[in-house]
């Protein structure tokens, strides 16, 4: 399975990545923002997206927004620190599926993947 | 008779087959053959092309003359026209990248700040990674023509191509990218371009070779040279002697004609080891060793078998996790000769090893989960940078109790095997002499006279020490020699 890491953090995307690793995920892009994020998303096609919301450039719920307006379908967890119920919602709107709140360990990162893809199966 | 002047004509040569135009104006010309327009019209009619530089180095010439003093006889002579060589185009090249080169050696020392020069690791092998690109392949240049006076084109000679024959190791792109395909060493021998994952060396490991450190498996024509160092990822085989070197492997090693270490090389080899004899090795075997003739002073730990089967083990010590069958240890002159067996000492090490790095990495939880505390206990609502601090610290924590955990794995399944697979046997068929030591667990058994073969030596299910020779019973070997406990 194909996963995208959006997260300007390099440390972030370092931790996400071995976590994803450890799930047997070996097909893994990073994009360092929205745009980059935009610019790749095409080339690689990503079965799975994490997207950080704060990031310079392009924040991450645009980047969503812009992703579903454009036709893409796969499943998104966002990934980050605002924790704020309205803000989930706003998220969850722009087409985001699933939501994990800084700090995360990474059992429960796994847990949230997981559970975003059998749900995305099911559908 | 009165002397006629004649007057001469204004005249232009060609030279070099059209490469240079002179144009010749003798002193005595009729004026009106040398002005601008004559001159210009003359050098067209030669079949010169006339372009600005043309024209002006006429006109030059024209005032030249025109400006003469009166009475001056010297002719005017000037070149007013040259070709424009071809410019050919270069040959085609390999731009490699730096590092890939094929040819380049490494570091010669520095003659300002009088670095020494490694002599040991002056040749260089080119590694290189699947999917690096290695240089591009530049195509021949088809060059610029040139043209002669009159204009004429003079034709370019296009550059020679490069007949660079690829194997399926290497791929040259579209846009002339040479790419790796595999991981190996890069290997040019004239246009074939390979990266091979077996090196063969055609003489010895020397001055000529240099160490060689290498990702796959060697063989070697020739013997390795005193001091010098051949580690490889495979298998190792050398086809002379292997003096006083270093001799690292990940697979099989074979040294055909032996080692003569002299007590000052070394050998690691995480496979079998095989050879003619081996003297003065220090070293470390995982699997089984096979020699001809003898094995004489090393101080060798041994994973699985040793096996000597026509020769003798004389001196040195020999640990050896597996059973082992010899002609004969020690000598009749005495030699001090220790075996320990039935140790599992490769599982064992590495166990022991695996304890002390396992304890270091605990030593790092506490920092990381007072860090924790430090952020979580103020009180405040964490920032978004704190709450990013929180997620690493979180991850590396699992991280180092993930890899404990490994660790813990590790060791307990190493000691499970070495506690399964103990193996006390020894078969001598010859003798074993006075001066041998064996080691058993916590039993030592010197051995002050000869006991002659053949015989087979183990223990029975209290660990007391026994042998039996060919035909004969069991007898205890306290009987023979000197058995003692001592610290395992």
């Amino acid at each position: 399975m194909k996963v995208m890491l959006v997260d300007d953090s390099k440390t972030m995307r370092t931790i996400q990545r071995n976590i994803l690793m450890q799930l047997g995920y070996k097909e893994i892009e990073e994009a360092c923002d929205g745009q980059d994020a935009l610019s790749k998303v095409a080339g690689f096609g990503p079965e799975l997206l994490l997207v950080d919301w704060n990031m310079p450039n392009m924040d991450g719920i645009t980047f969503v927004k812009t992703y579903r307006a454009q036709g893409g379908k796969s499943p998104i967890v966002m990934v980050t620190t605002e924790a704020e119920k309205t803000r989930v919602v706003e998220a969850i709107k722009a087409g985001v599926n699933n939501y994990v709140v800084k700090p995360f360990t990474p059992d429960s990162l796994s847990q949230r993947i997981n559970e975003t893809l059998s749900r995305t199966k099911a559908a | 008779m009165p002397e006629i002047a004649t007057e001469r004509l204004p005249f232009v040569r060609l030279l070099d087959n059209g490469r240079k135009a002179v144009l010749e104006i003798p002193s005595n010309s009729a004026p009106e053959l040398v002005t601008e327009d004559a001159l210009l019209g003359l050098v067209r009619e030669r079949g010169v092309l006339v372009d600005r530089a043309v024209e002006q180095a006429i006109r030059a010439l024209a005032a030249r003359h025109k400006s003469r003093p009166a009475g001056d006889a010297t002719d005017i002579e000037s070149a007013i026209a040259e070709w424009v060589p071809p410019a050919h185009g270069e040959d085609a090249r390999i731009d490699w990248v730096e590092r890939f080169r094929p040819d380049a050696a490494t570091s010669d020392g520095d003659a300002d700040t009088a670095t020494p020069v490694d002599h040991y690791n002056r040749v260089k092998r080119v590694k290189v990674a699947a999917g690096e690109v290695l240089g591009k392949l530049v195509p021949p240049g088809e060059g610029v023509d040139g043209r002669d006076v009159s204009g004429r084109s003079i034709a370019a000679n296009r550059g020679h191509k490069l007949a660079l024959q690829p194997d399926g190791s290497v791929q040259v792109e579209a846009d002339g990218s040479i790419r790796a395909l595999k991981d190996g060493v890069l290997s040019l021998a004239r246009l074939r371009l390979a990266i091979v994952d077996t090196m063969e060396v055609e003489g010895a490991v020397d001055f000529s070779t240099g160490n060689i450190d290498f990702v796959g498996s060697v063989k070697v024509a020739d013997g390795i040279r005193d001091n010098f160092t051949l580690r490889a990822t495979g298998d190792v085989t050398v086809r002379g002697m292997v003096e006083a070197s270093d001799l690292i492997v990940g697979g099989d090693c074979v040294c055909e004609r032996g080692v003569a270490a002299r007590g000052r090389g070394h050998l690691l080899v995480d496979g079998a080891l095989e050879g003619a004899y081996l003297n003065g090795v220090c070293g470390r075997v995982r699997g089984s060793v096979t020699v001809a003739r003898e094995i004489v002073g090393c101080e060798l730990l041994v994973g699985g078998d040793v096996r000597v089967e026509r020769g003798s083990i004389v001196g040195g010590t020999l640990v050896v996790g597996g059973a082992l069958r010899a002609a004969s240890i020690g000598t009749e002159g005495g030699a001090k000769t220790v075996i320990r067996i039935g140790g599992m000492p490769i599982q064992l090490a590495k166990a022991a090893r695996i304890s002390q790095l396992a304890k270091e990495l605990a030593t790092r939880v506490a920092p990381l989960e007072e860090r924790q505390f430090a952020i979580t206990s103020s009180g405040e609502k964490a920032t978004a940078a704190e709450k990013e601090s929180l997620t690493e610290l979180a991850f590396e924590i699992a991280e180092v109790r993930r890899r404990l955990r490994l660790l813990e794995e590790k060791r307990i399944a190493l000691l499970v095997e070495a506690g399964a697979s103990r193996v006390v046997k020894v078969d001598v068929s010859k003798a074993i002499h006075a001066g041998t030591t064996i080691l058993v667990g916590n039993r030592e058994a010197k051995f002050t006279s000869t006991l002659k073969g053949p015989l087979t030596l183990g223990w029975d299910e209290n660990r007391n020490l026994q042998f039996r020779l060919a035909g004969g019973r069991v007898q205890e070997l306290r009987d023979v020699a000197s058995v003692r406990e001592v610290a395992a």
